[in-house]
């Protein structure tokens, strides 16, 4: 796991209000009452800002579920090994 | 002290100046599972109205609320419906019954035109859309305000980011910037008319963010979220020191190291003549930092030095260094020894009559700030930045000693404090206390529903927590009608000594009702108690009720967290518990010369001037 990761389960289980456990790459908005558009922009802009990158409208809306948000990071050169 | 206080002032640290959405939202998840009382926090139930998406400045604001000493219960009105919620009497916004209500309307949201098509607009059609939306939102808030106590907050208007006009914005008679400036000026009006109401000036905020980082176009579009997520911290602290200052939570005491604070360099190192301190880096980020702290003496703030020095070589620093702009008539304390600085800090809090919660303290050295925190959480400790270029920034966007309106007094209290201090000594050198009160040799002048001191009046019921007998809240506006009405009157007392003018220090407002004056306001500043001067008081306003006819003069009293210690002052002057409700105590006494209430202490000599304010 590394450090970036950790980060992203951090954010996701801090906005959401689930246990760090629960998140997987797999998991989407469906699945967790929390995840509304308002928190998809939380988490967005958190992401945005934890890791210094700026997504586009475009890239918060093509991202469907938390690998989606890995993969969206290391295209703009967030490292995930 | 409470862990819970501890907890509270290492998450205030870590959070910092900037603190991200992440950091804001970790931080409130555990300051929610705090014990409010343990921690010294006031619940505050919120109405929030919004012309926008506010869902993402809630986290920000209740946990910069939280770092302000407040635990805010939010309720959030879906946004847009601003003018619903306050008419509705079943609104949502009622049913959580809110102590404040912040009406956070963006003028881009209400009347876009003015921001996005106002090159088009003739002088008519924009006197027209700005008439509409005072209408609407004027009305909308006086009736609100016939059914509600709350204090109203009130965003004012930014300016645009990019003016419409173009180069011609700095010279045209009728630019966007005077429009909005109007409607700015017009919100002021509302708020006095309204009462209870006060501005947030978040046009302040946003030029001090920089408006083309504060409209963040890509939330703005996509969420109808304008803040950008950068500046949520900012426009939460813009609310929350409004807040601060309308609950006497404003901070009134800086407390100062001095040892690469206020200068560069270890005095008992390098001596006198090698401190850093001039008009060339690094000594002018010291200056800097010491003209922002003279700034904040100079509209009331109390100034105390805590170090860990010779006392004799600070003291000559401050006497005789040239490049100093600090100097000793500006520091009520000296603090100065081996000693730890918690311990000084209690020792200026007793000797100035100020809570210790009241205080900020500024150090560069990591050990001491978490010493300070450790020992004394309810100080709000700042340890400076690496760089002394950032130090007058750190100590300016404190935002937190604010007053609402800065008074004569305001200007004047830092030196009040100093000799406040020299007094204290002169008790110690006094060998009992007949010859003390004799030697201070105190006049008092009282004022009727005098104009002059209104706006002091209003400000010692904002900041006055502990002597005040009822802790009710009263802008001047509030005051001045108290003022004019036939069946009440104000009276200010001006407390004069042989070390200075004290100010206005006590208020009373006593009404009339039938056979009874009653002390509806009763209130005094700490830093004069304990001199005769609140029995003095009393025993006038009590021998001026008798001379205009009264039969008993009644002293309501609302017990509050701060107020206990005095819980006892009107039977201590000699009045009987008539009765109580379990919020409110009455106590009574009749008006007649055998009455102990009205017997005058005696060592102050009295002066009444009348307000022109009602001739009666």
């Amino acid at each position: 796991m590394s450090a970036n990761r950790d980060k992203v389960v951090e954010i996701i289980s801090t906005l959401l209000e689930i246990p760090e456990s629960h998140v997987t790459d797999d998991l989407a908005p469906g699945a967790v009452e929390h995840w509304d558009s308002i928190n998809h922009l939380n988490i967005c802009v958190a992401a945005g800002q934890e890791f210094g990158v700026d997504l586009s409208a475009e890239e918060m809306a093509g991202i469907g579920r938390v690998g989606d948000l890995v993969k969206t990071l290391a295209a703009k050169g967030v490292e995930f090994k | 002290m409470s862990d819970e206080r501890r907890i509270l002032a290492d998450i205030t640290a870590e959070l910092g100046a900037t603190p991200t959405a992440l950091a804001t939202t970790k931080a409130q998840r555990k300051l929610d599972a705090l014990n409010a009382d343990a921690a010294g926090l006031l619940e505050r139930r919120v109405g929030v109205l919004a012309s926008f998406t506010f869902d993402m400045l809630v986290p920000p604001l209740r946990t910069r609320a939280y770092t302000d000493g407040f635990r805010f219960d939010v309720y959030n009105a879906p946004y847009g419906q601003y003018l619903q919620e306050l008419v509705n009497p079943a609104s949502g916004l009622a049913s959580h019954q809110p102590e404040i209500v912040l009406v956070a309307v963006r003028l881009q949201d209400a009347c876009p035109e003015l921001y996005y098509g106002f090159n088009s607009l003739t002088a008519e059609r924009i006197d027209a859309i700005c008439g509409q939306f005072q209408a609407d939102l004027g009305g909308a808030l006086r009736g609100f305000r016939s059914r509600s106590h709350a204090r109203i907050l009130l965003t004012n208007y930014e300016q645009p980011v990019y003016a419409s006009l173009g180069l011609a914005e700095a010279t045209a008679e009728l630019s966007q910037g005077a429009v909005i400036g109007r409607m700015n000026a017009w919100l002021r009006s509302l708020a006095d008319e309204i009462g209870a109401a006060y501005i947030v000036d978040i046009d302040q905020v946003a030029a001090r963010c920089g408006h083309a980082r504060w409209d963040n176009a890509k939330m703005r579009l996509l969420a109808r979220a304008p803040i950008a997520p950068d500046c949520a911290w900012d426009y939460a602290g813009a609310v929350t020191r409004v807040v601060r200052a309308i609950s006497g939570r404003a901070k009134k005491v800086l407390a100062l190291d001095c040892d690469n604070t206020l200068w560069g360099g270890v005095l008992g190192d390098v001596g006198i003549e090698g401190i850093h301190l001039g008009h060339d880096y690094p000594g002018n980020a010291f200056r800097a930092l010491q003209m922002r702290a003279l700034e904040l003496f100079h509209r009331g703030v109390v100034l105390v030095v805590a170090s860990k020095n010779e006392l004799s070589n600070v003291k000559q620093v401050f006497e005789t260094h040239p490049e100093m702009v600090l100097r000793p008539e500006h520091i009520a304390f000296f603090g100065v020894n081996w000693e730890p600085k918690p311990g000084n800090l209690r020792r200026a809090a007793e000797v100035l009559n100020l809570g210790l919660d009241s205080f900020v303290f500024l150090d560069d050295h990591e050990v001491e700030c978490a010493m300070m925190r450790e020992m004394a959480p309810e100080v709000l400790t700042v340890q400076m930045p690496g760089d002394p270029a950032d130090y007058e920034h750190t100590l300016a966007r404190l935002d937190c000693f604010d007053n609402l309106t800065i008074s004569a007094e305001d200007r004047q209290r830092g030196a009040m404090y100093k000799q406040e201090a020299e007094r204290a000594e002169l008790r110690q050198g006094a060998t009992d206390l007949d010859t003390f009160y004799h030697g201070l040799e105190m006049r008092a002048i009282m004022a009727r529903n005098d104009a002059a001191g209104l706006a002091r009046a209003a400000q010692l019921t904002q900041r006055t927590n502990q002597f005040n007998m009822t802790t009710i809240r009263r802008t001047e506006s509030d005051v001045l009608a108290l003022m004019n009405a036939a069946d009440s009157d104000v009276v200010t007392m001006r407390l004069v000594d042989r070390f200075g003018d004290n100010g206005i220090v006590g208020m009373a407002i006593v009404t009339r009702e039938g056979d009874d004056a009653v002390l509806d306001t009763f209130l005094m500043s700490c830093r004069v108690l304990g001199r005769t001067v609140e029995q003095t008081l009393v025993a006038w306003l009590g021998r001026e009720a008798m001379a205009r006819g009264a039969k008993r003069l009644v002293g309501r009293y609302i017990p509050t967290k701060k107020n206990t210690p005095f819980g006892k002052f009107y039977e201590s002057v000699g009045m009987t518990l008539e009765s109580d409700s379990g919020e409110t105590q009455l106590w009574v006494c009749p008006l007649d010369e055998a009455s102990p209430t009205l017997r005058l202490p005696g060592y102050i000599d009295i002066e009444v001037q009348e307000g022109a304010t009602r001739t009666s």
